[in-house]
């Protein structure tokens, strides 16, 4: 319906429901690193990540859009979809590839979270999720 | 009562008090105000003086950045002044918007004793006038909650739906200026304010607890100013509405002129864009104020009090609990004279 026109309009809310959230990945996630749920999205992680800088991998903004399961974020949410859809040749496959195992991340984390072995989670995860893992390298 | 509930209850004033009125209620709901006196004075015998003296408190200038704070800090001063000149020392205020300012100030004052000083400075200068602060400061609602079983006792009607008998879901607002700011200003404080739902459950009526229930209306002062900046506004009055509607509330009730006006006049708005509406059977949902509730339970005419200045038609309303009203008399004067029917604008200025 073609509404009167007012000068302004209603915008859609950024409130995120509950109920529509998805964490299957996050919760699995979280069931291997236990403390993953203590990221405080702080980003030191990203600062001293050395494929950071060439291939925007950053972890806060992965654990963040995992955690809330929505279209918060670029990059995760894609991620999660083809993980639930099981398709996927996404964008976040290669960021996540570029990751070195080299272990920054976790000497600079504030929490004490194993970095490096949620980046091997997530990978793992999500090469059992059939052929959306093609091109993971192997962990 | 336990020592905990003890922090959420505040003291309100048994009787004198110095009524200050609202710029933007007296603008909305042309009624209300002059029925909230009649009530305290002619159903509950209350000593109320109003100072034709008074001025606007400048709230929504401060809050808009027009009104630089000092200059809105000597205008509240002269406020008090006006109250002291008269004797009186309790406070009731009829609008959130000015509630929350001179609690704002008052806290401020508070906290830097000097700040008042110097305000009392410039008001003496411009005025020659002196001020003392209200020893009991409350707004016109807490009022209505402390005699709601007085009010109760002479109502001729109650909320309660006469086709059912069931009681009328009411969707409680409480202006976000009244306790979320200073929760020890508010009945029940921010967390669990009661001063709507005393007025409601006292009155035969049910609240309705939906889950934006606590969710600003969208007033926001600088979020309707400007006409681009209005979709703010309208957006959130849209989220409350839309929380609402699966509850099919039969009237919403809210003690913040401001929060009275857009969720009542955003219903109208939302209808003709969007063609939606939120209430039972494809009907918009009324809203009235605190001093309407009072009136319409109390048995006053609807178009006496001012009814018919709201945009969401009453008449369901009434007809659900009862009423009698003449529909030919909606648009009359007081003295029966027939003004003729709003009409519709084409052209929306600013």
């Amino acid at each position: 319906m073609a509404g009167k026109d007012f000068g302004f309009a209603t915008k859609a809310g950024r409130q995120i429901d509950l109920d529509q959230l998805d964490t299957t990945l996050a919760d699995k996630i979280a069931l291997a690193v236990n403390s993953w749920r203590a990221c405080i999205s702080c980003g030191s992680c990203t600062a001293t990540c050395p494929a950071g800088v060439k291939f925007h991998l950053q972890l806060p903004t992965l654990n963040r859009a995992f955690q809330l399961g929505t279209d918060f974020c670029l990059e995760l949410p894609t991620l999660n979809r083809a993980f639930q859809l099981g398709t996927a040749s996404c964008l976040e496959l290669a960021t996540l590839k570029s990751c070195l195992l080299c272990g920054k991340c976790q000497l600079v984390c504030p929490r004490g979270i194993p970095t490096r072995y949620v980046s091997i989670q997530i990978m793992q995860k999500f090469k059992s999720n059939s052929h959306v893992a093609k091109g993971i390298p192997s962990v | 009562m336990s020592k905990y509930w003890k922090e959420y209850q505040k003291e309100i004033a048994e009787d004198n008090y110095f009524y200050v009125r609202s710029c933007i209620r007296q603008n909305f709901f042309p009624g209300a105000e002059n029925l909230f006196i009649d009530i305290l004075r002619n159903k509950l015998g209350k000593k109320v003086f109003e100072d034709a003296d008074h001025t606007t408190c400048t709230g929504i200038g401060y809050h808009s950045d027009i009104v630089p704070l000092e200059t809105t800090m000597t205008v509240v001063a002269r406020q008090f002044a006006l109250m002291k000149e008269k004797e009186y020392k309790n406070l009731a205020v009829s609008c959130v918007t000015s509630f929350g300012l001179y609690s704002e100030i008052l806290d401020m004052w508070k906290h830097k004793p000097e700040l008042k000083e110097k305000i009392a400075g410039y008001l003496s200068e411009a005025t020659g006038r002196s001020f003392e602060v209200p020893e009991n400061m409350v707004h016109a609602s807490d009022i209505l909650y402390k005699f709601r079983n007085e009010i109760a006792a002479i109502a001729k009607h109650k909320l309660v739906n006469r086709h059912t008998g069931e009681p009328l879901k009411i969707v409680d607002h409480i202006g976000c200026h009244y306790a979320k700011t200073f929760p020890e200003r508010g009945v029940g404080g921010s967390e669990f304010p009661q001063v709507l739902t005393g007025l409601i459950n006292a009155w035969g009526g049910q609240t309705v607890d939906y889950p934006e229930r606590r969710h600003c209306c969208g007033f926001g002062f600088r979020n309707y100013l400007v006409q681009e900046n209005r979709g703010y506004s309208i957006s959130q009055s849209k989220i409350k509405l839309e929380s609402m509607q699966p509850f099919e509330p039969d009237l919403m009730v809210a003690n913040c002129p401001g929060c009275a006006m857009f969720l009542d006049r955003w219903q109208y708005t939302l209808e003709e864009s969007e063609g939606t509406v939120y209430g039972a059977g494809g009907l918009k949902i009324p809203v009235v104020t605190h001093e309407e509730l009072a009136g319409i339970v109390l048995g006053y005419d609807p178009w006496q009090i001012g009814l018919q200045t709201h945009q969401v038609p009453v008449e369901v309303l009434l007809d659900k609990i009862g009423i009698d009203y003449d529909p030919e008399l909606k648009y009359a004067d007081l003295k029966g004279n027939l003004i003729g029917d709003p009409q519709m604008i084409n052209e929306h200025a600013c």
